[in-house]
């Protein structure tokens, strides 16, 4: 038995000139902003205010901080989409071989998706949320911040994988029988799975700690139907992501059963079903949409009413309409 | 997609259904607008080009929502475009919005509002340019994640969509931008009120930052819209004296490390099953478990904050008769 497992100089790809760019490229800013830190001497700081810090507010800049660096580097992606299939016509092959092109668009997904969309939203939550119900934190401070350095946790590992090892070939949705150990036997959907269960857990235990705020912690006075409708829309995600994420969850959870342990929940022998793995995602995969959808309507409510001069037309339609979503 | 015509159409007409709250929604926007004086300021630009290009891409949607184009459709670049007008003019306008919108509330000064217009259009005419050749691409029945293709006649639109997400970069720019220009004169975009919005909900009731604990006294709502309201009563009698307020003190919870340590410990957890080093999985769920019991064993959970420092720090914000 390896000491190391399956990790060994060649999960590097240094034969890969453009990953190999991409890595150093990545690895110099992160480097660059370390010396930085290092050279005036903000540690501490860094350390007490920030790192350390349950405050709501600190931590929902974190998380917009670390959605608008994903979106770097799934816009990145993209960029390498639109100009390999700008060029690659007719006979030409393009630049990006397709092994690599698959994986960019696995990443691409699985980051906007899931570390660039959720957090923004998540974070835009955190600082807003108890200030517009008038109280001083949520339900949970310390939760909130496991929440967040797991979501970290996750961006890492799929940062990590640029540089060692590879991204999964499947799509943001990893289907099997491709998904599964038979015809992805890399690491790839490996790191696709456990940065992404990592990330699920903070997102589910983000959701625990909103329900709570919302449902028991207002200001007083405030009764629901004084709540700002931006609260409205936070209460309806957070009820959507305790509901739909445990199922996403167990789905991973039997995929790395098959992976690991050989099971046979959705290989192609022993009676696995393909469908049911389809089934299950969607199951998590149509409320995740509007998991992300709902806290920018609420957005758009407190932006609009702001900057009309005036109140909310509808106040209560409104509370009933994002209710139904959340329901339907 | 291999399922029963009954399957498709229960899914059909749901996804229909959905469509409907969703139009309360916007109608009511609208109506919000109407008879409003509206401040065409850089949220609110997105905001409304959130409505043009969410709209859209939702009637894209109901169309999909159609069995029969469905399995035309289903994959294609249709549905490619379809997510990301909606993903990208719904969650992503919306996190432009409220970045803009909340970001003096978080930092005490205002984001540059030239950036912030030349990042929106940017960002928008980008949008179309990048995604309307895929609808016409999917119709033309190209499948989507393509790593090269045959025929010829899809490759102009794919230049176009080229373009399209080089202006999208153009519109990132701009927000890089406007973010280091921001920073640079902080000073004089300062927003010394907390309130630089004229909003309407209690957050705008805070000194921009907030302090720790937020209110030093929660305020008691009477309705809807609260902070706003305030304001009117406040504006209405005012000449009579303001009344100071009653400094109780406060507790806070205390910062911990629990959730970076943690996540140090999930990452090599996670890491070390990607590889199989089985040894090294048992360090990181050890660590995990070892960190969290940590935390629960600490004596002093929270940390107290004295009537004098909240008096003191409303004072240097003036705030100390806010409403």
């Amino acid at each position: 038995m390896n000491l190391f497992g399956k990790l060994n100089w060649s999960a590097i790809p240094f034969n890969q000139p453009i990953v190999m760019g991409a890595s150093a490229f990545m690895i110099l800013g992160i480097l660059f902003v370390l010396a930085l830190i290092t050279i005036k001497g903000s540690w501490p700081y860094l350390w007490r205010e920030w790192l350390t810090s349950v405050d709501h507010k600190r931590i929902g800049v974190m998380y917009c901080v670390l959605a608008l660096i994903m979106l770097l580097r799934g816009f990145a992606d993209a960029i390498m989409m639109r100009a390999q299939q700008a060029v690659a016509a007719g006979g030409a092959n393009g630049y990006l071989p397709p092994e690599h092109f698959d994986q960019i668009f696995s990443a691409h997904g699985t980051i906007m998706i899931f570390f660039m969309a959720m957090p923004f939203m998540i974070g835009l939550m955190n600082f807003a949320v108890p200030l517009q119900l008038g109280i001083r934190d949520v339900a949970f401070p310390t939760l909130n911040s496991v929440s967040l350095w797991l979501t970290a946790s996750g961006i890492l590992l799929v940062n990590i994988s640029l540089v060692v090892g590879e991204f999964a070939k499947t799509g943001w949705v990893a289907y099997p029988p491709l998904s599964e150990l038979q015809f992805s036997p890399g690491v790839g959907v490996d790191y696709y799975l456990w940065a992404l269960q990592i990330a699920g857990i903070g997102t589910l235990m983000t959701g625990i700690n909103f329900v709570a705020t919302i449902l028991k912690m207002r200001a007083p006075g405030m009764g629901y139907m004084r709540m700002p409708v931006y609260c409205w829309t936070a209460l309806a995600t957070n009820l959507l992501i305790v509901a739909a994420f445990p199922v996403l969850t167990a789905t991973f959870a039997m995929l790395l059963l098959d992976r690991y342990l050989g099971f046979h929940f959705f290989t192609m022998d022993g009676q696995g079903n393909q469908m049911m793995y389809v089934n299950l995602f969607w199951v998590w995969g149509h409320p995740e949409v509007y998991i992300l959808v709902l806290p920018a309507f609420g957005v758009f409510s407190e932006v609009i009413a702001t900057f009309s001069g005036k109140p909310l037309f509808g106040y209560r339609s409104m509370v009933a309409a994002t209710m139904a979503i959340c329901v339907l | 997609m291999g399922a029963s015509a009954d399957v498709n159409g229960f899914f059909g007409i749901m996804t229909m259904i959905i469509a409907v709250p969703t139009g309360v929604k916007v109608f009511n926007w609208l109506f919000t607008m109407w008879g409003g004086r509206v401040r065409f300021t850089v949220p609110l630009l997105w905001s409304l080009g959130f409505m043009v290009t969410f709209v859209i891409g939702g009637m894209t949607g109901v169309l999909m929502a159609v069995p029969p184009a469905d399995f035309q459709l289903h994959n294609s670049l249709f549905l490619v475009a379809h997510f990301h007008n909606v993903i990208i003019g719904g969650v992503l306008f919306g996190a432009m919005a409220g970045y803009n919108y909340w970001f003096p509330k978080a930092f005490g000064f205002k984001l540059d509002e030239r950036w912030g217009r030349a990042s929106f259009w940017c960002w928008l005419i980008g949008f179309y340019v990048a995604f309307m050749p895929l609808y016409v691409l999917g119709l033309m029945g190209m499948t989507r994640r393509m790593q090269h293709y045959d025929n010829l006649s899809w490759q102009p639109w794919l230049v176009v969509a080229a373009v399209g997400a080089l202006v999208i970069l153009a519109g990132i720019i701009c927000q890089i931008v406007q973010l280091v220009v921001s920073i640079r004169a902080r000073e004089e975009h300062r927003d010394v009120t907390g309130d630089p919005w004229n909003g309407r909900t209690l957050e705008w009731s805070t000194p921009s930052p907030p302090p720790a604990w937020n209110f030093a006294v929660l305020p008691h709502v009477v309705e809807r819209d609260s902070y706003w309201s305030q304001k009117q009563r406040a504006n209405a009698k005012e000449n009579s004296p303001a009344k100071p307020r009653n400094y109780e003190s406060i507790e806070m919870p205390r910062n911990s490390s629990t959730g970076f340590i943690n996540a140090f410990f999930a990452v090599i957890t996670g890491f070390a099953l990607i590889w199989h080093i089985w040894w090294m999985v048992v360090l990181g769920v050890l660590g995990a478990f070892v960190t969290v019991l940590f935390f629960t064993f600490r004596e002093k959970e929270e940390v107290e904050i004295s009537a004098e420092e909240l008096a003191q720090f409303d004072r240097e914000h003036q705030t100390e008769f806010a409403i």
